[in-house]
């Protein structure tokens, strides 16, 4: 049985951009930003900071958020709901290939219905975020930047069984964050930054800790990326 | 007999295809299985008839150590286990007949639940048997399947 998402719910609100770079902007005006990497690696934790940087210090206040469980029940998207956050929940299959059609007509839907300055997606823990920015480049001319997070703590205890995955999650990240970098030992850490570097040679790897709190640099970094991956028409 | 809904074929943007996203026949107490790539997905919904917010709390934490320790007490990995529990503060019951609805307020002697398990290395059946044992064991199923 497949599952639809949930209606969107967007009203049309002041915005700011707040001078963020136009490069960020696609064929659709949006900026767009995937926060990708495995299961309970803290994307949810890391997109609620970033939203709240976005508002409270960038004054952005038009940002809708995507988010896509594998499950057919939502809970990620409840606990943005419930910190105030547009949200557009897609549920019960993955937007990197099951549901790779229905990311697209809700882009598309949350463009006209909302036109945000800013879309962050966060796709289920086991998708392939690369084949997500393909997807929205080839058709809808967005060219998303790539966050990616890594759990410091559990890296090298998955890393054997589940490689191919993080491999696959890992190689189009534009920036990667070694996140609950506070639960790892030192010796975790740089074992884990090392085998990442190997998996992604391009990246720039910072160390954040959602619980602890998350420097600005980091938010600012990934507003800087924009000017980079914009107009890259190879990826 | 399991049923499978074969609902989706492999995409070619990375190369790499994507097995079929598998769902089996509903278990009870609101516990649905499915698979996805290597991962086995288990979602729960239901009702803890326990009227106090922090004893369900606890009572959900506890079976979720529980679901933690059996997986990975037979090899399994865990990906990610997340349930949302609410109270409910204010119940009430509207009913329509006509042309104006009627509302009874109550009060509720239950929370709701609702989450997902998703893990690795483990079967369909076996994690639909340790759901149906641990959070299965203390809740009701909502009866809409």
């Amino acid at each position: 049985m497949k599952r639809t998402g949930t209606a969107a719910r967007f009203t049309a609100t002041r915005t700011d951009t707040g001078g963020i770079p136009e490069p960020f902007r696609g064929g659709m005006n949006v900026k767009f930003l995937i926060v990708g990497g495995f299961l309970g690696s803290g994307k949810t934790s890391f997109i609620l900071a970033l939203a709240r940087y976005l508002v409270q210090t960038r004054g952005i206040t038009k940002v809708a958020i995507l988010e896509n469980e594998i499950g057919e029940v939502g809970v990620d998207d409840r606990v943005l709901r419930g910190s105030g956050y547009r949200v557009k929940g897609m549920f019960d299959g993955c937007v990197c290939c099951t549901m790779a059609g229905e990311l697209l007509i809700n882009v598309r839907m949350i463009q006209e219905d909302y036109n945000p300055d800013w879309i962050i997606m966060e796709p289920t823990g086991m998708a392939f975020p690369g084949s997500i920015r393909q997807n929205l480049q080839d058709t809808l001319d967005i060219h998303p930047v790539i966050v990616c997070l890594a759990d410091a703590q559990r890296w090298q205890k998955i890393l054997k069984p589940l490689g191919h995955l993080l491999s696959l999650q890992m190689k189009d990240a534009d920036l990667i964050l070694l996140n609950k970098a506070d639960l790892a030992e030192p010796g975790e850490l740089d074992a884990a930054r090392e085998s990442i570097r190997e998996l992604n040679a391009r990246a720039e790897i910072l160390c954040t800790s959602t619980a602890e709190g998350i420097d600005s640099a980091v938010f600012d970094r990934i507003l800087e990326l924009g000017g980079t991956a914009y107009g890259t028409a190879d990826r | 007999m399991e049923r499978q809904t074969d609902n989706h074929g492999g995409h070619g943007h990375c190369g790499e295809e994507h097995s079929h996203h598998h769902h089996h026949e509903r278990e009870p107490r609101g516990i649905h299985i499915s698979r996805h790539e290597e991962a086995v997905i288990g979602s729960l919904r239901g009702s803890l008839p326990v009227s106090d917010f922090q004893e369900a709390r606890q009572m959900v934490s506890a079976q979720m150590r529980e679901i933690g320790r059996r997986i990975r007490a037979q090899g399994g990995i865990i990906g990610h286990i997340k349930f949302i529990l609410g109270s409910p503060e204010k119940c009430c019951q509207i009913s329509l007949t006509d042309t104006s609805e009627t509302v009874r307020y109550f009060d509720s002697d239950s929370c709701r639940i609702e989450g997902v398990a998703i893990v690795f290395l483990i079967s369909e059946e076996e994690l639909g048997r340790i759901l149906r044992e641990t959070l299965g064991s203390i809740t009701e199923e909502d009866g809409i399947l």
